[in-house]
């Protein structure tokens, strides 16, 4: 029993540190280690992909390093994987070994693929890729594909103007039913408690008035003496002369 | 010869530590001091009505209206009586209205009614409101426990406003609004009463 639950822990602890060996999240949109990039097409790039990033949801990943000992196979699955655990949206990631003299890997992913966005991509893809004539370790020949394939990957994910109202809308719309829906119970509950708290408070008085009625006075014993041999009052009567009757 | 309360027990706070009213001679008026058997100005005492009245006093109702004043108005007084009796299960509250003979002062017969009537509960705590309308004048008088409590001022300007009403030939009106305002009184003569008795305990030797 022990050695199963200790097999369960080192499993789990497997599974976790399979997890945490993915890559984590750039800080950057453009990470160029191998120093291709000048610092201020670099910047130009940062602030063109984050501005789509933020305003078309299409994120475009640009990663110019050293390739690591994997098949071409193994490397676009690995990029694939860490596309899905670095995005939330419409996502695409553009590896280079500028030593490789090849044209850049691209990987994509995100909801576009399910639908026209697929042939779109792959199609112009293809196109983009034909550039034979390069030698791909320039600078402006990569600034210029990275160009390309972000202006793709945002016509690839771009959805109907019809079909991005209507999305849109019926957010805007499900934001309303959630906050009415909130505002109906807020109000529901103070309804509630405000009767709650008038039906507490006529308890209260009625349960006060009860008391009180019930409540008697009683005056305490004393040790009194007779006067004048009187049995039972001895002469402590008050007296008062009234006016005569007015008609 | 001086008689204490019948059931007079220990614990009992000596009446004089309460006392709100004054004492006075039925037949002079004279102030009376501690427990005299006689009156000290005129040498009475509750022998001498007797003699005059006879010692066979009536049986005491709560409503005893031989001069008919009440007429439709019983009900409001029986009402306001029966309010008090029921908040002070102590008290027994009577009302009388007669024409006194002669030279008899109403307190005189208030006071032989009282002593000699046949009283229908405990006769320290009753009460008595007797009106004597042909002479114009109207009298309360209260037991040995009672007296203890009330406050003689109150109470004056209580029979005061009852005037006032049988002026205006409200006789009903007048003895219900007696006891209707004898209530609150009450009501604070027993807050004051708890109040002295507490602190008249808390000096008393511990036996």
């Amino acid at each position: 029993m022990k050695v199963r639950v200790l097999l369960l822990f080192l499993s789990a602890v497997c599974l976790l540190k399979a997890d945490d060996s993915l890559r984590p999240r750039p800080a950057t949109m453009v990470t160029d280690t191998a120093g291709i990039l000048s610092t201020e097409t670099r910047n130009e790039l940062e602030y063109l992909l984050i501005g789509r990033k933020d305003d078309q949801k299409c994120e475009l990943y640009v990663l110019i390093e050293k390739f690591p000992d994997l098949t071409a196979e193994e490397y676009q699955e690995e990029l694939r994987s860490l596309g899905d655990h670095w995005s939330q949206n419409d996502w695409a990631i553009l590896a280079h070994d500028p030593a490789k003299k090849a044209p850049p890997l691209v990987v994509t992913g995100g909801s576009f693929l399910d639908g026209e966005g697929e042939t779109k991509w792959s199609e112009n893809l293809n196109l983009i890729q034909d550039l034979s004539s390069q030698t791909w370790s320039e600078e402006f020949e990569i600034e210029g594909y990275i160009h390309r394939i972000s202006d793709l990957l945002v016509f690839s994910s771009r959805r109907p103007h019809a079909e991005v109202r209507a999305t849109a809308r019926k957010e805007k719309q499900d934001r309303e039913a959630v906050q009415n829906d909130k505002q109906a119970r807020r109000e529901k509950l103070i309804r509630y408690s405000s009767l709650g708290l008038a039906a507490l408070a006529i308890i209260l008085f009625l349960v006060w008035k009860l008391l009180a009625a019930a409540r008697k006075y009683r005056f305490p014993e004393t040790q009194w003496s007779r006067r004048l041999d009187a049995p039972h009052s001895g002469g402590s009567s008050l007296n008062h002369k009234f006016p005569p009757v007015q008609f | 010869m001086e008689e204490k309360s019948k059931d007079s027990v220990t614990d009992r706070i000596d009446a004089e530590v309460f006392q709100r009213a004054i004492h006075d001679c039925p037949y002079c008026g004279a102030e009376l001091l501690d427990s005299p058997s006689h009156c000290p100005r005129c040498s009475q005492n509750s022998t001498d009505l007797d003699n005059l009245l006879g010692t066979e006093g009536p049986v005491l109702k709560q409503i005893m209206d031989f001069q008919d004043h009440l007429a439709g108005g019983s009900r409001k007084v029986k009402s306001a009586i029966s309010k008090i009796e029921k908040k002070f299960p102590q008290l027994t509250l009577l009302y009388c209205s007669v024409n006194c003979p002669g030279d008899l002062k109403p307190s005189q017969l208030a006071w032989w009614m009282f002593n000699q009537g046949q009283h229908p509960g405990n006769s320290p705590w009753t009460g008595l409101l007797l009106l004597d309308a042909p002479n114009r004048q109207i009298t309360f008088q209260s037991g040995y426990e009672l007296e203890t409590f009330i406050p003689r001022t109150e109470l004056e300007f209580l029979l005061k406003e009852c005037g006032e009403w049988f002026a205006v030939d409200e006789w009903a009106g007048g003895i219900a609004n007696f006891f209707i305002e004898l209530y609150p009184i009450l009501v604070r003569a027993h807050q004051a009463a708890r109040k002295t008795e507490k602190k008249a305990r808390k000096q008393m030797p511990v036996s």
